[in-house]
């Protein structure tokens, strides 16, 4: 037998038995990494966990880390966690795991039939003062374990019917566990209590390794384990994804609706319909916390819409995807075309493809896109996209909660819009509301932001950091204007900024730049003359715009002299400077779109 | 695979050594890195290797290649 293989990642995907595993993970310790990413775990357990060490050495493999793992000392978490020094701390690691299982710990509480609350919630203090006394030194994410039910329960089968059962206390300290974590930044669940009633308690222990090692695991099961700390690591460490892109032929429904019309594809309460209705399924409620969804179809765009608006049986509607893709070009070109229309990075799209020609395509031309192997079995479809780990991530922003409702607001508002004898008709009837202020620390971060990403509608786009815009709040030579808006459908959030500097009697609009998700309302109006307002409190008597052509942002080439300005030098094509007389009047204010000025609720205008 | 040759694959990933490196009077005596820690690993190995279950009494007197290959009914040597 041979012993010197090429790399040591060459046959991860065969590693399946305990000793193979072990064969795998010392190879790649003794490549010092093979090149994957370093992952340092710290470690800190009431059981023996070193036996895992492994399974997570290949299982982070899998996941494209090197995880070096340092074990603290047995017993002594307080210990571990509080003290710099400790093995665990000077290991640096990147992320700590802390586990304080009951059977451990509190052995006695899981064996009483009701009353163990109390004893569970001490556990729980205990875990919070261990996170409390990291926190005083280290800022490294923790992960804390919750606690999973045992397999033999006092109330026998029971135990669920009464209120102050083991069960009960146990899902309460669970909760309370949440909560508890909730106020130490970096810290998380790791839901071990979900990983063990996932493949069942009545597996996830073997006796004999317990009473003979004080292993708590079962050996098929601490494969499962391992990849659940990886996943919960990874989804900690990396920002997750943003949008999915759906291929729609044997994907969302059966069979090729170029081929089989709209009658004729697979799509509704029957096999094999109701695989592809359950996925969609799936999909709707990852919508629904805010994932974005486009579409990557080889099909002609007209009979696609048509599933889409009339197709009865269809869970996802247009309004429900943000981009779409359908042509006969290659899907690699398609998806870098949606990365760019929805402001994204390439690396924050998953594409979700049953043909593998197809996610090979991808695979090779657009190697940063993230790509599910997908299973052949359309029942198989949400288990696929669930186990990629993508879209984990461990905390939904506002943004991420309000992006549904935004959606649904946009179905509304377009609605709206159809009814509408007129644009202006259907702007009165938004009843809009823009509220306009300088910049302050509350908003920074979304200033900043908007400013890092925003391509399309973006003058200048030029990228300040946070630190320098908030120095230019601060500066009383410039002045860090934002804008607001909502209407009657819902909050848009913070959606444009401006940045003016005064230079004697001229005021240089520095930065210009609106989220499209407001497009054609007047926003960019009422920005402009929220700007102009300040540029003459400041005493300019003009104001002068660049445009900086980029290669996404032509759309707002002719944005200055549309507002009045004339031009001052230089071209469209190759860049330009308008100017515009204050003292013939500024901006006028949009009639469609009520003030109001941040701080001091001052209304005018209709 | 012959039993020996499954044995000895089994022995070479769990104690990182050659499979031409383990003999047929090997124990946790002449290789060092039969510890306690690896016993479980080699146990659990051979489990899964050979799809039987040991009883925890005779666990601990797994400790020879001997011991290991009468436990498994091996005379195909």
């Amino acid at each position: 037998m041979t012993t010197a293989a090429a790399s040591p990642l060459a046959g991860l995907e065969d590693v399946r038995k305990p000793a193979d595993y072990l064969r795998v993970a010392r190879a790649i310790r003794e490549a010092d990494g093979a090149g994957l990413r370093p992952l340092r775990m710290g470690i800190v357990s009431s059981c023996t966990l070193q036996f895992l060490d492994p399974y997570l050495v290949v299982e982070g493999a899998r996941a494209g880390y090197f995880v070096q793992v340092q074990h603290g000392q047995f017993g002594q978490p307080e210990q571990e966690l509080g003290q710099a020094d400790s093995g665990v701390i000077r290991h640096a690691p990147d992320i700590i795991l802390l586990m304080l299982r009951p059977e451990d710990v509190a052995p006695e509480a899981m064996t009483r039939a009701i009353n163990a609350g109390p004893t569970l919630e001490a556990l729980v203090a205990r875990l919070q003062q261990c996170v409390g006394l990291l926190r005083e030194h280290a800022a490294v994410p923790v992960l804390v374990a919750n606690l999973a039910q045992p397999s033999v329960r006092p109330l026998g089968v029971f135990d669920a019917n009464l209120a102050e059962s083991l069960a009960h206390a146990l899902s309460r300290a669970n909760t309370l566990i949440r909560e508890r974590l909730s106020g130490h930044a970096g810290a998380f669940v790791w839901d071990y209590a979900g990983l063990v009633s996932t493949h069942g308690t009545a597996n996830w222990t073997d006796r004999r390794l317990w009473a003979l090692a004080r292993v708590p695991v079962a050996a098929p099961m601490q494969p499962h384990m391992a990849s659940h700390i990886i996943r919960t690591v990874t989804g900690v460490l990396r920002p997750p994804a943003k949008c999915l892109v759906l291929d729609l032929d044997n994907t969302l429904w059966g069979g090729a609706i170029g081929d089989e019309g709209l009658g004729g594809i697979q799509l509704g309460d029957d096999y094999p319909g109701n695989a592809y209705k359950a996925f969609q399924r799936y999909v709707r409620g990852l919508l629904d916390r805010g994932v974005l969804l486009a579409v990557a179809s080889k099909n002609e765009r007209e009979t696609v819409d048509q599933v889409f608006r009339e197709h009865p049986e269809m869970l996802l509607r247009p309004d429900d995807i943000a981009a779409w893709q359908v042509n006969w070009q290659p899907k690699s070109g398609n998806i870098r075309a949606l990365a760019a229309e929805l402001n994204l990075g390439a690396d924050a799209l998953v594409f979700f493809d049953d043909n593998p020609v197809e996610r090979a395509e991808v695979r090779a031309n657009a190697p940063e896109v993230l790509v599910v192997e997908v299973p052949s079995d359309p029942l198989l479809y949400a288990d696929a996209l669930f186990g990629s780990g993508y879209f984990d991530q461990p905390v939904l922003s506002e943004e991420d909660r309000a992006r549904a409702g935004m959606y649904r607001a946009d179905h509304q508002r377009r609605a709206l819009e159809q009814q509408a004898g007129s644009v202006e008709e259907f702007l009165l009837g938004l009843d809009m509301v823009a509220t306009v202020g300088t910049v302050e620390p509350a908003v920074l971060g979304r200033v900043a932001q908007l400013i890092g990403k925003t391509n399309q509608f973006n003058l200048t786009t030029r990228r300040h950091s946070q630190a320098d815009i908030e120095r230019m709040g601060r500066d009383s030579n410039h002045v860090v204007a934002w804008l607001r808006l909502r209407d009657r459908f819902g909050d848009q959030g913070l959606v444009a900024v401006g940045i003016l500097a005064a230079e004697g009697e001229t005021g240089r609009i520095d930065t210009f730049l609106m989220s499209c998700r407001v497009m054609s309302r007047g926003v960019e109006t009422a920005l402009l003359a929220y700007l102009t307002d300040q540029a003459k409190r400041l005493g300019c008597r003009e104001v002068v715009g660049e445009y900086v052509p980029t290669r996404k942002n032509g759309m707002v080439r002719g944005f200055y002299p549309a507002a009045g300005f004339r031009l001052r030098a230089g071209s469209e094509a190759d860049g330009a400077t308008y100017a515009l007389d204050l003292t013939a009047g500024g901006v006028a204010w949009p009639p469609v779109i009520r003030r109001e000025d941040s701080g001091r609720a001052v209304e005018t205008g209709p | 695979m012959s039993l020996d040759e499954r044995l000895r694959s089994v022995f070479a990933s769990v104690f990182g050594l050659d499979p031409s490196r383990i003999q047929a009077d090997d124990s946790y005596e002449t290789i060092p890195e039969w510890d306690s820690v690896n016993h479980i690993n080699l146990i659990l190995a051979l489990e899964a290797e050979f799809g039987v279950e040991f009883d925890p009494g005779e666990i601990a007197e797994l400790g020879s290649v001997t011991a290991i290959r009468a436990r498994l009914g091996g005379t195909d040597a």
